[in-house]
């Protein structure tokens, strides 16, 4: 039985997107670790973080008492040596992964012959959708 | 030994590796660490953080071996039985969501099952829908207090609820839909992808059709899932399989695939808001992946009718809680003791009990 052949497009999305969420995984599992072992070096504190989200705060209250403030949703790029700002990365990696894979299926599209034009377009259409929601574009 | 070495066995080998070695550092940091006034204590944090790994652990492998989204379990659990915040709680669902569609998305490409032209093409409307759903969320949130907090649990609890009954009457799906009539927009995009199925040993082809209607409906299940942030596999598998005469597998597959892309979208106001907390949202995530992959293994070894059972007895009593703190929040009721919630909790599991030994009530349908 001879199996039909897979789109390379589906397989490049396939592989970035499974790839990128194990690696955001492997930061997610040590990052928090190790914020809690070296608590000083964390811009929300974990002995009061826990506390105030279990006393059923809102979030910006949460940054508010624990942080100082919210400094946005991508704080972690003047962060990175602080292990929240580590876990920061992990988490956006993760919910970025699909804006990585669309634009390697959308180039596999434009590659393949015949050339997928309309798909490659719908694929990019939806990687931009993304990207546009990361930087937050739209905002209420 | 060499099946071990080899994908997926080799990253969750070393991924349950660190997650042990993690805790059982964090159970020796705790030890003796001092507690600052008005914090919590190490040791508590520690028990806490370990307790969401196994729960985000048994959620993500239930939720795959259902072929629902994770969201769909954490999100009513967490409103209804803990006093996080439902902002905090639906960002961190929608994490929860989309790493168990993502983890799934792998395989599904390789084997053919997945179609990503029409993953793309849903994900047009279930993106934008669920965009729009968070963005909902987080006014909703911001300008209506208390009373939004009541209403959103009231809402999801009628959901939940109708889901319930939902799985239990087997829900209305078709294995093989036989499509009659395919329209000329439809056939333009030229959605349907052969695969190889090996519970038939042979290629399938499948014809698609109401493609225009399929994108449409997606509009609105996105809405759903971006404002409660449960993700939407219950609402997107019949969409596909009653709507758009897409084979009930592909579909299901397919739903994973989509909850991933288009979660990536609906998660980011949430994040941009504040409402994804790192320290707190990662620790689900982990425990998402680990019982994804371990949850796609075992769907393959175990009657999926007895996991319906279990599915439905998890999602009547998040029913209850959600509907009862609801009303408790809007000062309809005063608040529930605890022994009530033990005692609908024991019904309701002498119910599943029952069923599982099949003396009540019989089960139609089946996955």
């Amino acid at each position: 039985m001879e199996k039909p052949k897979i789109p390379l497009p589906q397989i490049v999305y396939g592989k970035i997107v499974y790839w990128l969420c194990i690696i955001a995984a492997f930061i997610c599992t040590i990052g928090p670790v190790l914020g809690m072992a070296f608590r000083d070096n964390n811009l929300l504190n974990p002995h009061y973080l826990f506390f105030t989200i279990w006393k059923g705060s809102k979030p910006e209250a949460v940054w508010e008492e624990v942080g100082g403030g919210f400094p946005g949703g991508h704080f972690w790029i003047h962060n990175l040596n602080t292990w929240d700002g580590l876990t920061q990365l992990g988490l956006v990696i993760g919910c970025s992964c699909a804006f990585l894979a669309l634009l390697g299926s959308s180039i596999a599209y434009f590659r393949q012959k015949p050339t997928a034009y309309g798909w490659a377009l719908v694929a990019l259409f939806v990687a931009v959708l993304v990207l546009l929601s990361a930087v937050g574009i739209y905002h209420v | 030994m060499n099946k071990l070495l080899k994908s997926p066995w080799l990253e969750l080998i070393t991924m349950c590796g660190v997650v042990i070695l993690s805790y059982i550092a964090l159970a020796l940091i705790s030890r003796g660490a001092e507690t600052p006034p008005g914090g919590m204590s190490l040791n508590n944090i520690a028990l806490l953080t370990f307790g969401f790994f196994l729960l985000s652990f048994a959620i993500g492998t239930i939720a795959v071996m259902a072929g629902i989204g994770g969201g769909v379990l954490f999100t009513p659990l967490m409103l209804a039985f803990t006093p996080v915040d439902s902002l905090i709680i639906r960002g961190t669902g929608l994490i929860v969501a989309m790493f168990s569609g993502l983890i799934s998305t792998g395989p599904f490409m390789k084997s053919g099952l997945g179609n990503l032209k029409l993953s793309i093409y849903c994900c047009t409307g279930y993106g934008l829908g669920a965009f729009a759903g968070a963005q909902g969320a987080i006014f909703v949130s911001d300008r209506l207090g208390d009373t939004g907090e009541g209403f959103v649990r009231i809402s999801l609890g009628i959901i939940v609820f109708l889901l319930a009954l939902y799985f239990f009457r087997g829900g209305v799906k078709i294995d093989w839909p036989q499509v009659k009539q395919v329209g000329r927009f439809t056939k333009w995009l030229n959605l349907p992808q052969p695969y190889y199925e090996s519970s038939l040993d042979r290629v399938v082809t499948y014809h698609i059709t109401r493609a225009a209607w399929g994108l449409l409906t997606m509009v609105g299940v996105g809405v759903i899932s971006g404002f409660f942030g449960m993700g939407a596999g219950w609402a997107i598998v019949p969409v596909m399989n009653l709507i758009m005469g897409v084979p009930l597998k592909v579909a299901a597959a397919c739903s994973g695939i989509l909850i991933g892309m288009g979660d990536c979208i609906s998660v980011w106001p949430y994040i941009l808001a504040g409402a994804v907390i790192p320290l707190f949202a990662a620790l689900w995530l982990v425990g998402q992946v680990t019982g994804g992959i371990i949850g796609a293994q075992i769907l393959i070894r175990v009657k999926a009718g007895s996991v319906r059972l279990i599915l439905i007895g998890i999602l009547l009593f998040s029913s209850f809680g959600l509907l009862t703190k609801g009303l408790t929040t809007l000062g309809y009721i005063s608040r529930v003791p605890g022994p009530v919630h033990i005692a609908v909790l024991l019904a309701i599991m002498a119910g599943v009990a029952l069923s599982l030994t099949g003396k009540f009530p019989k089960l139609k349908g089946g996955r």
